[in-house]
């Protein structure tokens, strides 16, 4: 949109906090509900699909010739029919930034900061939001620089901490539910946060140099895979699943459980401070890559304009997205995985066939 | 109006000199008003009238009173010569003085003669001479009064240009050192020195400072904090990304990184650019200690720039929004000195900061003696009585003070006055939001760090965009033998700096 | 009614923040459609703050995938 690029480093670095961001929070609860202690199973089964899905995407990516997502399926479909397409592929990005908005809205008001109504809450973040999406690609890849180094450090401080409250017995038995289980859940972990990944065909095109830029991408899913693996593994260890999928956060009910030599507690608010930045970039991405596409979409010049406008539509999404937590949990168990992979899967291929006739044509 | 009005003042200025002696000296008086510090010496030579023409305080009396005056009345040969013949023979062969020059214009002989020259008129010529006899009364080379270091040179700029040159000169002796002039300022006619090393500043760099510098029109420089403004990149940001300093040694050492120095005349502090984030929070001083100290130093920095910049505002969000994640005994006696203090914790934090704020501005403005009063009224009697009054808790006395004096730990005082202001907004952001303020308040600064740029250099490079053959000198700095090349986030130029094989023994 | 007011008070602040930019650029389309969707985005707001019960775009996402797995 504005010529600015970023460095296979940031891109993977954005990849690995978009990885985390958000499935943190959500994905360990309702895994434990389902899988039982062979959650973490069910998380490595998606990253490996995962996998194949990003050499998918990545593949796409060079049919669309240095082309976003919205440009290339404007090309292959035309004015009308590749627009009717993209309608669908905008609002699924625009869902999904508000319900995850929403996300940190919710941890933020039952855990950290209960007086603060919602929707101030939302407001403050998006304001950051927009800060980072009006500065651009470049600065949100160069801040993931910045910051990637504290998620690291932080997340290793609070493995190293949990250590010794490990409860082996918590996960077993090994598969004790059969397999069934584990491959019907391992659809919750694709779905949030590995088809989401579907946004980063908007960025791609930014990324400088074409032949590193997959492995960056890979390396940054199984990186970001492996955290959320840990973290998964640790709430069973440590919290044992039948508490793990009573939370809602079970990865933050994980962290209260620190205590070092009897005198460093609450450090809680540190896993806090790792959720909010983790989730904060995953939001930045989204956001970004929403008012770009609609940008691109009506055929503007600059997103920036956009950025506001769209801002109070996210914030009355995200507030009207559900009522309750129930209703949430219901509809990230049952729609969610078909609805992210209508938009995550079955779109992208429908438009890389496309590319493929084209090029096939023209070739 | 008023732009056709320079106008014609620029053309009557560049008129060039008339040719009559008598006439020439009238409109050099009338342009001038009568000025008493103008001196006009009428003489003779040889029957052929002339004058010299000097500002008084401006020049260096003996010079013309033993090379010019003395040269022109007294050891001219005696045989008449014509005026020409006159002219050419004091050109080239009776004054004893090394700088000369040829003037043709009035503008360059006010030029000359504002800025301390001794101009020599000769009835019906065309041309004038100009001798350099500059020389006034400046201040000395003296010790640095705000950068003061325990190890490496002392002495720190003057506000003489010919003399912060000279201190630059005397620490780079290569012929690769360019000093290139220029005059800024419709009035004031400053002139400003560009310094850097050819072959070692990037050439698009040093194009984009001349260009910035000749952009800038503007009646009068005073200080370099003029250019300053005019020059920088952010203009709404609360971060400098010019660096200046008043030592020798920290500019040749930005010098030799490739950076451009810019001095103006009047001014001790000399501007160097590019400046990163990283440069504020760099001591020249960490290149003279061993570099394992340094390296502490350094990172103790660091530490300070969190601690100054978020002390005040986690205070406030830990005692209204965070209690239950205090440790209990911490708690209860935070609960308990606050116990009698009837304001809320911002305005606690507001008023012990904005009271420290103010000391320190008194401090700084009144002279020595009665300063050091001040500060200990201020600091023991003010925090001592204001805690026992019950106006504030001990907890907050004690976090003003850390957070003071980790803002006196950077070496680059306009680093430390952006995290002074920063503060303030970080502390609003806790009392309405807590923690979640705060962090996000973070987030948006990372933002807008790494959106500065200094001279098409990103700010916060080497970390953003990461530069792993620059980190040797950043948060730690390697020793001498181990920085082998300059950090490629200023330069890309003449790379190389130490060679490897100089620590084999 | 206060959040109302507040809510259309951005949007003004919004509008004549992004407005001069867009007509010194000379971008009339861009123009057009920043100010359609912050037309439409501020009334979706208003009527929010007014506890008008808006639909909510979850459900029929939700009603459409239910009706594909048969439920």
């Amino acid at each position: 949109m504005d010529n600015q690029t970023i460095t296979p480093r940031q891109f993977m670095f954005l990849v690995i906090l978009f990885t985390v961001g958000s499935s943190i929070l959500i994905v360990p609860g309702p895994l434990a509900a389902q899988a039982k202690q062979d959650a973490w199973l069910s998380i490595i089964l998606s990253i490996l699909i995962g996998l194949l899905l990003i050499l998918f995407y990545d593949h796409m990516t060079k049919l669309m010739e240095g082309k976003t997502f919205v440009q290339a399926t404007i090309m292959v479909f035309g004015n009308w029919f590749g627009r009717f397409l993209l309608f669908f592929y905008l609002s699924f990005l625009f869902i999904l930034a508000a319900l995850v908005l929403r996300n940190i809205g919710d941890f933020m008001t039952t855990e950290i900061i209960p007086e603060t109504p919602l929707q101030f809450t939302h407001i403050l973040f998006l304001i950051v939001v927009i800060w980072g999406a009006y500065l651009g690609l470049e600065v949100m890849g160069r801040s993931a620089e910045i910051f990637m180094p504290w998620v690291f450090l932080l997340l290793i401080f609070f493995t190293i901490t949990l250590v010794p409250q490990i409860k082996i017995e918590n996960l077993q038995p090994f598969l004790g539910e059969g397999v069934m289980p584990v491959l019907s859940t391992s659809t919750l972990a694709l779905g949030t946060p590995l088809l989401e990944m579907v946004v980063f065909l908007m960025i791609l095109p930014y990324v400088k140099d074409a032949q590193p830029k997959r492995k960056a991408w890979v390396l940054g899913v199984l990186i970001g895979g492996f955290i959320l693996t840990v973290i998964t593994l640790l709430c069973l260890l440590v919290l044992g699943s039948d508490l793990a999928a009573l939370n809602t956060f079970p990865s933050y009910r994980l962290a209260q459980k620190i205590n070092i030599a009897g005198f460093l507690e609450g450090l809680e608010v540190v896993i806090g401070i790792i959720w909010m930045l983790t989730i904060f970039f995953k939001m930045v991405v989204l956001y970004y890559c929403v008012t770009v596409g609609i940008a691109q979409f009506l055929t503007m010049d600059d997103h920036r304009p956009l950025l506001l406008p769209l801002g109070m539509g996210i914030i009355v999404l995200s507030i009207i997205a559900y009522p309750d937590v129930a209703y949430f949990e219901t509809f990230v168990a049952t729609t969610w995985f078909p609805y992210a992979l209508t938009h995550g899967f079955l779109l992208p291929a429908l438009v890389w066939i496309g590319l493929l006739i084209k090029k096939k044509r023209s070739g | 109006m008023l732009k056709q009005k320079s106008n014609n003042q620029t053309s009557a200025a560049s008129k060039p000199l008339i040719p009559d002696l008598e006439e020439s000296l009238a409109h050099i008086r009338s342009t001038m008003g009568d000025s008493s510090d103008l001196v006009i010496r009428p003489m003779v030579i040889h029957k052929t009238s002339a004058a010299v023409l000097f500002m008084d305080g401006l020049v260096d009396m003996n010079a013309v009173q033993d090379f010019i005056l003395d040269a022109l009345m007294h050891e001219m040969s005696s045989k008449r010569v014509s005026s020409h013949q006159l002219y050419l023979t004091i050109k080239e062969s009776s004054l004893p003085i090394g700088e000369m020059e040829e003037i043709e214009t009035y503008k360059e002989l006010f030029d000359k003669l504002l800025s301390g020259e001794t101009i020599v008129l000769i009835e019906k010529q065309k041309k004038a001479l100009s001798a350099s006899t500059k020389g006034w009364r400046d201040r000395g080379v003296q010790e640095t009064t705000s950068e003061s270091v325990i190890r490496g040179p002392k002495e720190a700029f003057t506000e003489t240009l010919r003399t912060n040159t000279a201190l630059l000169r005397r620490k780079i002796k290569d012929p690769a050192l360019r000093v290139e002039p220029k005059k800024i300022g419709r009035k004031t006619h400053t002139d400003v020195a560009v310094v850097y090393l050819e072959g070692t500043a990037e050439t698009e760099v040093i194009e984009d400072v001349m260009r910035r510098l000749d952009q800038i029109d503007i009646d009068g420089v005073l200080e370099g904090g003029y250019i300053e403004e005019f020059m920088q990149d952010a203009q709404y940001s609360p971060f400098p990304t010019v660096y200046n300093s008043e030592k020798p040694d920290a500019i040749a050492g930005g010098i030799l990184e490739g950076r451009i120095a810019i001095i103006t005349d009047g001014t001790p502090n000399v501007l160097l650019v590019p400046a990163l984030f990283v440069n504020f929070m760099q001591s020249s001083e960490d290149y003279y200690q061993r570099s394992d100290i340094s390296t502490f130093i350094r990172i103790l920095r660091l530490f300070c720039f969190f601690v100054a910049l978020f002390m005040p505002s986690l205070y406030i969000a830990f005692t209204t929004f965070h209690q239950e994640m205090l440790p209990a005994p911490l708690l209860i006696s935070l609960a308990a000195q606050r116990e009698g203090v009837p304001f809320p914790a911002l305005v606690e934090a507001l008023m012990m900061e904005l009271t420290f704020e103010v000391l320190r501005e008194a401090g700084i403005r009144l002279p020595k003696p009665v300063g050091s009063a001040v500060s200990i009224v201020g600091a023991l009697v003010l925090g001592q009585s204001a805690v026992q009054a019950g106006l504030v808790s001990p907890a907050m006395v004690i976090v003003v003070a850390l957070t003071a004096i980790s803002s006196f730990v950077f070496p680059a005082y306009n680093m430390a006055i952006s995290v002074r202001i920063l503060r303030f907004p970080m502390m609003m952001l806790a009392a309405s939001f807590g923690l979640y303020g705060i962090i996000l308040g973070m987030i948006a600064m990372v933002l807008h760090l790494c959106s500065l740029k200094s001279f098409n250099k990103p700010y916060m490079s080497p970390f953003a965009p990461f530069i792993p053959k620059d980190q040797k000198d950043v948060l730690v700095r390697f020793p001498h033998w181990g920085l082998l090349s300059r950090p490629s986030s200023l330069t890309k130029k003449d790379q190389k700096r130490v060679d490897s094989t100089s620590k084999e023994r | 009614m206060w959040s109302m007011l507040a809510i259309l008070i951005i949007a003004a602040v919004i509008f004549f923040m992004e407005f001069p930019l867009l007509k010194k650029k000379k971008k009339k389309k861009d123009l057009w459609f920043f100010s359609i969707l912050l037309v439409f985005f501020t009334a979706v707001s208003v009527l929010e703050a007014s506890e008008f019960p808006l639909p909510n775009p979850l459900d029929y996402i939700q009603g459409f995938y239910q009706f594909f797995s048969g439920s």
